[in-house]
């Protein structure tokens, strides 16, 4: 067990941010940590690396209490926070080489470690550029760079790719599946479902500071009672063909903007059958079918009642 | 070591850091330097003309203006005696005089000692200023005092009673040739018990000073009534604490002179304006505390994502803290021995063979400064802005407390709550400066020293206590 959180109690005055949450992470995971803003993501990493102080609860990292003065454990973990934390009087490579220094004192080797993390952020060729000078996908890698350049065993992020462009999101994301193929285990924090989809082994949705379901994305998914959507062009719908469609089994929603009509399915077989017979019967033209099956935000949707930012 | 170079490349990439701590004093010092920098030194060395209008007789006082020597062995006064304040005006305002002193007798209000070295006259439209930065309090009490009303003859006699005690006193003062000190032979009985007398007369005298405007001869005045009053006044309070001082004094007198004569005005200090570079030089330590601050507040994990980073990282905190300090306190000595390379070279201000000891008190002056910006950092609770917000009260605070602002809140302190003045870092720094440079005054200086070293010690063992106890409810 690399992480083992146990009923978690913190609280900021009146307010609990967390109620008894829990949390185990084996060796080898990318584990996503997914929940909406505010729903006390940020509050349990701080917790974990004794940050922020907690009213209840044990915290385990390698098998080992974690304490403010664990330094033998804190040499291990690698930390990328919320809020990019880098020296603005630095250029990356010194920004890199200080934090790499307060993990390794050796000159030689952190010089090849630094080496190592600006090409793994590929940042190498903006060395010299203080941050100032960066883009926001750019800096965010850098921030990344000074988490990771000791080559820890265990990984936090936490949301780390906030206001990033697309592209540079899609390295970052493809750098920490790479951490992970190294031998890295990954706790990794953010509210993007697809994210999380594209590269977590498990996931804990959490909201109110509650865990509310683990599992992988299959496993969250079939915890739902949510089958396929599906989305139709149709110049037009009469009320007696909306009100055929709403009759079929399994139709839990029908939705008509003028040119697309979307249904939604709970579980089922033959939903897609059966609507396209109601359509054949009566000669109503349309054109591009297609069929969604359930997101991850879907299942967030259904657990929570609510959407996620964005 | 890795952590100590990027905190000096931090540091000397701050802007900001380097203009509080650089720029802004040698500007500041710019100006006194234009301010002061026309009076030619020839003038300067030249006789001041100032005239004394005596409603009482005051002997003493009288000799002691004709002794002030300057550097050259050369009367620093050129005294004019008036019979009448409306004589002296006149002088003043046909710039014949730079200043006149009244010498009246003192009411007897026990409770207001301090008006008398006030600069109360005004005349013209100039208003006077009362600008000298610096305060008199803190120097060495030295002696004791007779009751008032002895005669010359009972002094005597008292001497003559006491001699074993007065010899042994005069031989431990460790002054020149006193060695072999016999009382029979070598004590000027008749000469002595009258400058004892003399001294005991005058301070029932009242001084007020009247200038034109504050210029340097104005202000050389003020520094030598200041410091006349003051012995004045530890000489009297002395003898109201314990008469059997007495001995110490007329060893004092056998040694050297009367204490004033050993505030040669300004000693080594030949610029009357120096204490302006003095004041400067305390300011620019206490700016130190700026730095800090920034320390203090990068290490804590509610001040900013950096210091979480850094708490993360398996380096113990404290150890972080000591770099930084170590840190901004390299470049902080650095940007003063600029300062005052400045100060000294191209503002042309001599601290003499001083000049060590300046340096190792603006040295130990700005240690402190910093470490009290870290403890304001660590021990007070909120926001950065709350904790800019402190140290700065701190910085005006010590400073106004020290006098740089307004002079006589330090007299004023001295009677009500004189510890302010023992351990205000600011009173500290400027009494440091002044212990050696006008008053020539060793022992005050390394207790001075001692005292401000050991605040700064504190400061640091408070803050460092509180960061490793620190835990965060919140960040
Ligand atoms: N210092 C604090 N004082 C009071 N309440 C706080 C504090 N920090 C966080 N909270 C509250 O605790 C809850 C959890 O905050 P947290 O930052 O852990 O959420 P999060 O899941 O990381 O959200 P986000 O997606 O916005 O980062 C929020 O409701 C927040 O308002
Ligand atoms: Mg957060």
């Amino acid at each position: 067990m690399v992480v083992k959180i146990e009923n978690l109690v913190k609280s900021y005055g009146d307010f609990v941010a967390l109620d008894h949450f829990s949390l185990e992470i084996e060796e080898g995971e990318v584990f996503g940590l997914l929940g909406p803003n505010g729903s006390g993501k940020s509050t349990t990493m701080n917790c974990l690396l004794s940050l922020l102080q907690y009213d209840e609860g044990t915290i385990e990292v390698f098998g080992q209490e974690m304490k403010p003065d664990s330094y033998e454990l804190k040499k291990d973990i690698g930390v990328i926070l919320q809020n990019v934390a880098v020296f603005d009087e630095l250029n990356v490579e010194e920004n890199i080489d200080y934090f790499c220094g307060l993990y390794i004192k050796d000159k030689k080797k952190r010089k090849q470690l630094v080496e190592e993390a600006m090409e793994f952020v590929e940042i190498t060729e903006y060395r010299k550029f203080y941050p100032k000078k960066l883009s926001g996908g750019l800096l965010r890698r850098l921030n990344i760079a000074c988490g990771i350049a000791h080559k820890p065993k265990l990984i936090i992020l936490d949301e780390p790719t906030v206001a990033v462009d697309p592209q540079s999101r899609n390295k970052i994301l493809e750098g920490i599946q790479k951490l992970n193929e190294n031998g890295a285990t990954i706790i990794y924090t953010t509210h993007y479902m697809e994210e999380v989809e594209q590269i977590c082994t498990r996931i804990l949705i959490m909201d109110h500071g509650r865990s509310i379901a683990v599992g992988t994305t299959d496993e969250l998914k079939a915890m739902i009672d949510l089958g396929e959507t599906i989305t139709m062009e149709l110049p037009e719908l009469s009320d007696e063909i909306r009100s055929l469609i709403e009759a079929l089994p399994h139709v839990i929603g029908v939705e008509y903007d003028g040119a697309f009509l979307k249904v939604r399915f709970s579980k089922g077989k033959h939903n897609l059958i059966r609507l396209l017979d109601v359509m054949k019967e009566h000669d109503v033209t349309f054109r591009g079918v297609h069929s969604e099956l359930p997101t991850l935000n879907d299942v967030f949707l259904e657990i929570t009642g609510k959407e996620l930012r964005d | 070591m890795l952590r100590y170079i990027y905190k000096i490349k931090i540091v000397l990439r701050t802007p900001v850091a380097i203009f509080w701590t650089l720029v802004f004093p040698i500007f500041l010092g710019m100006l006194f330097y234009f301010m002061f920098g026309n009076i030619d030194l020839e003038q300067q060395f030249s006789k001041i003309p100032m005239g004394v209008y005596a409603e009482i007789e005051n002997e003493n006082f009288m000799q002691m203006l004709n002794e002030v020597k300057t550097e050259d062995d050369e009367p620093m006064f050129d005294v004019h005696i008036y019979d009448s304040v409306e004589e002296a005006d006149k002088a003043l305002i046909s710039d014949d005089i730079d200043g006149y002193v009244i010498v009246r007798e003192k009411e007897e209000t026990e409770s207001n000692e301090k008006d008398t070295s006030g600069i109360d006259g005004v005349l013209g439209e100039d208003d006077i200023m009362n600008n000298s930065i610096f305060s008199n309090v803190g120097q060495e009490v030295i002696g004791g005092m007779l009751p008032n009303d002895m005669s010359k003859e009972e002094i005597i006699s008292w001497m003559i009673a006491n001699k074993d005690l007065i010899t042994d006193f005069v031989k431990e003062s460790g002054n020149e040739g006193v060695e072999d000190f016999d009382f029979d032979r070598d004590m000027d009985l008749d000469n002595i018990a009258g400058q004892v007398q003399s001294m005991m007369n005058n301070t029932s005298s009242e001084y007020e000073m009247v200038v034109r405007d504050m210029d340097v001869g104005a202000s050389v005045i003020k520094t030598f009534l200041d410091q006349y009053i003051q012995s004045n006044e530890m000489i009297t309070k002395a003898a109201a604490d314990d008469p059997g001082k007495i001995m110490k004094v007329i060893s004092g007198l056998y040694g050297e002179g009367i204490e004033i004569k050993d505030i040669p005005l300004k000693g080594e200090d030949k610029s009357p304006y120096t204490q302006y570079f003095f004041a400067l030089i305390a300011m620019t330590c206490l700016i130190a505390s700026q730095f800090g601050l920034e320390n203090g507040k990068s290490i804590q994990v509610d001040q900013s994502a950096l210091a979480a980073r850094r708490n993360v990282a398996p380096t113990p905190k404290l150890s972080q803290v000591v770099t930084d300090f170590l840190g901004t306190y390299t470049i902080f000595s650095a940007m003063l021995m600029i300062v005052l390379a400045v100060v000294v070279f191209v503002y042309k201000q001599d601290f003499g063979s001083n000049a060590g000891l300046i340096v190792l008190n603006a040295l130990v002056g700005g240690f402190t400064g910093q470490a009290a910006g870290t403890m304001i950092a660590v021990m007070s609770s909120g926001d950065a802005k709350k904790k800019d917000s402190l140290c700065v009260l701190f910085f005006m605070g010590s400073s106004f407390l020290s006098g740089l602002m307004w002079a006589d809140i330090t007299y004023y302190l001295e009677e009500k709550l004189p510890i302010v003045n023992r351990i205000n870092p600011a009173t500290l720094i400027v009494n440091g400066f002044r212990s050696i440079a006008v008053f020539g005054n060793y022992r005050q200086y390394f207790t001075n020293l001692a005292t401000l070293f050991g605040i700064g010690v504190l400061f640091i063992l408070i803050s460092a206590a509180k960061l490793r106890r620190q835990k965060y409810a919140s960040i």
